[in-house]
């Protein structure tokens, strides 16, 4: 027998063999990954939902001991509570408005500019573009001191046009890099043919790319939510009074430091996350998951 | 005249028009400021005073002689270095078994990923509940299940150590999560196949594929997580506030407490040009890994 020969007949008798190994350890495998999905899920939810369920309990119930994890009973009154007799229905109206206008601001200054850079070849433009990169890395808190005196020059201390113009500039590089993306990927010829047509390169920005950018456009925006909602340090520093304050200087000041107000803290703090839980569900399973591009 | 001659050079530059505003609200913003905390290092400016004067390196000078250098740059290697390693090699384990053609890997992705959405203040605020030296709190009721006294946690230095690690951890790992799952992707299955019939064991697998091919994307991760460690401060504002005494005073929170508690503008800006150098070093780094990645690729 040549060596090939036998190299031939044992080649099937070997995955035939690995196969079965394959299969009686697929089943001890599934076991071990739904474990650690369990294991995983507890760390993630756990305290999360202690967080949750602890906005339905009973003050006393909060206060009792032994600690129970489940309500003993359901109630609302600390959500009633919270919005009559503390200041986070205007901590969460503050929020909105500055995370609203930050989102239309940025992603308007950010998208005409992506355009250009998709559209347009010009000198320095790969320069400028890895440029942008850079200053997006630059934190906040490294800036922090110098936003504190530039904003007191513009007389902004206190405002929210303070904490919009800073999370605007921070937000349009990133914002820049996602939409030239998605711009790339469509045809310049389609533009050219919308000019020949008697467009205005804005018109056609305005009125064909745009509206085909309604995906790039929403998962931009969402990040662009996230971080504006949960921005801490900066409206800390800039807009620290009752009348402005967002939702996290609101938390941190007025909830934080007094710990015998748990009831208030558990239903404030569902209060505030909720907007972003809803919209990171809606942007997952409505319109596309953040990491199921790379799934395909 | 001038006006025709700038009319006429912006319709042969439109792109000016659509690029300018962006830029001049990102460099008034960004780039700027950072420039300026650069200068304010070199001067006396107090939050508290109106006059100032240049005084050179004296902040620096301050800075490298400050008694307590030595415990704040240790705490931050410890707790960056905790943090960086923590994310990595969890966020690996986790991609990996998220990575498996199984049912219900979908759920299991949005669950894992949830953290990263939560605002960091409420994480802050969330562990100190959890971490509650009280016997009310879930950590101590849990530990309380095992025989084992309450602890007092945020108290004891060490401890408040921990706690603060595994809160940025819990936050972090998602980011980890989302971009190795990606990195995951985009190993040929062609490199499997070869391995499976060679019959390599699946440790091997990990050891001599999975890893090599997914260098390039760990190595970002590093940089992005040892960055956005480095920088973070809301969780230790939030959760600790320093303390016990300096014991979870980062380099982040010195920033932050000598520029707002005791008013030392010239002072955090010095720290604050200190961490600015540390993230241009990770930086220029970050972007030569994209660059090699890119040339990699095409």
């Amino acid at each position: 027998m040549s060596a090939p020969d036998r190299g031939a007949a044992s080649l099937p008798n070997n995955i035939n063999r690995s196969r079965v190994r394959f299969r009686a350890g697929r089943a001890a495998d599934r076991l071990i990954t739904y474990g650690l999905y369990a294991l995983l899920s507890l760390i993630v939810l756990l305290p999360l939902a202690w967080v949750l369920l602890g906005s339905f309990k009973n003050p006393s119930e909060i206060f009792a001991y032994p600690t129970s994890f489940w309500p003993r009973e359901f109630t609302w009154t600390n959500y009633g509570d919270v919005i009559r007799r503390t200041a986070l229905p205007t901590y969460l109206f503050n929020t909105f408005i500055v995370t609203g206008f930050t989102l239309v601001l940025s992603l308007g200054f950010a998208t005409v500019a992506a355009y250009g850079f998709s559209r347009w070849d010009f000198r320095f433009k790969d320069t400028i573009l890895v440029l942008l990169l850079v200053l997006q890395l630059i934190p906040s808190t490294v800036n922090i001191v110098p936003y504190c005196m530039m904003m007191n020059w513009l007389h902004l201390l206190n405002t929210h046009a303070a904490l919009i113009i800073i999370y605007t500039a921070s937000h349009i590089p990133f914002a820049i890099w996602i939409m030239k993306g998605f711009f790339d990927t469509l045809p310049r010829s389609l533009d050219e043919a919308a000019v020949i047509d008697g467009c205005s390169m804005f018109r056609v920005f305005w009125s064909i790319i745009l509206p085909l950018s309604l995906p790039g456009l929403s998962a931009a925006g969402f990040l662009i939510f996230l971080a504006a909602w949960g921005e801490f340090l900066i409206p800390l520093v800039l807009a620290n009074s009752r009348e402005v304050a967002v939702m996290s200087v609101g938390l941190f000041s007025f909830f934080g430091t007094d710990t015998t107000q748990y009831h208030y803290a558990f239903a404030a703090s569902v209060m505030s996350t909720a907007p972003v839980i809803i919209a990171y569900l809606a942007q997952e399973y409505l319109v596309s998951g953040l990491a199921s591009g790379a799934e395909k | 005249m001038a006006r025709t001659n700038i009319s006429g050079w912006l319709t042969r530059h439109q792109f000016v028009l659509f690029i300018g505003p962006a830029i001049a609200v990102v460099l008034a913003f960004t780039a700027y400021p950072a420039l300026y905390g650069v200068v304010i290092s070199f001067t006396n400016m107090h939050f508290a005073y109106p006059d100032w004067k240049f005084v050179g390196f004296a902040n620096y000078v301050h800075f490298f002689t400050w008694n307590a250098l030595p415990q704040v740059a240790t705490n931050t290697v410890v707790f960056v270095g905790s943090v960086v390693v923590l994310q990595l090699g969890l966020g690996l384990l986790i991609a990996l078994l998220l990575n498996r053609a199984i049912f219900g890997r979908r759920l299991m992705r949005s669950i894992a990923i949830l953290p990263w959405v939560i605002p960091a203040v409420i994480i802050g605020l969330m562990f100190q509940q959890l971490f509650s030296g009280s016997r009310l709190g879930i950590m101590n009721t849990l530990i309380g299940y095992f025989g084992y006294d309450s602890r007092s946690w945020l108290a004891n230095p060490s401890e408040a150590m921990v706690v603060m690690i595994l809160s940025l951890v819990w936050r972090g790992v998602p980011l980890s999560i989302i971009l190795q799952l990606g990195g995951l992707q985009t190993i040929g299955k062609d490199l499997y196949e070869a391995a499976a019939i060679d019959g390599a064991s699946r440790w091997q697998v990990l050891r001599y594929i999975t890893i090599p091919q997914l260098k390039p994307i760990l190595l970002i991760n590093a940089i992005l997580a040892t960055a956005g460690t480095l920088n973070h401060v809301d969780i230790p504002i939030a959760l600790t506030g320093g303390g016990p005494g300096r014991a979870t005073e980062v380099l982040a929170l010195s920033l932050y407490k000598q520029g707002f508690q005791q008013l030392d503008a010239a002072y955090a800006s010095t720290i604050a040009t200190v961490i600015l150098v540390i993230n241009l070093v990770l930086t220029i780094a970050y972007l030569r890994l994209l660059r090699s990645r890119q040339n990699v690729r095409t």
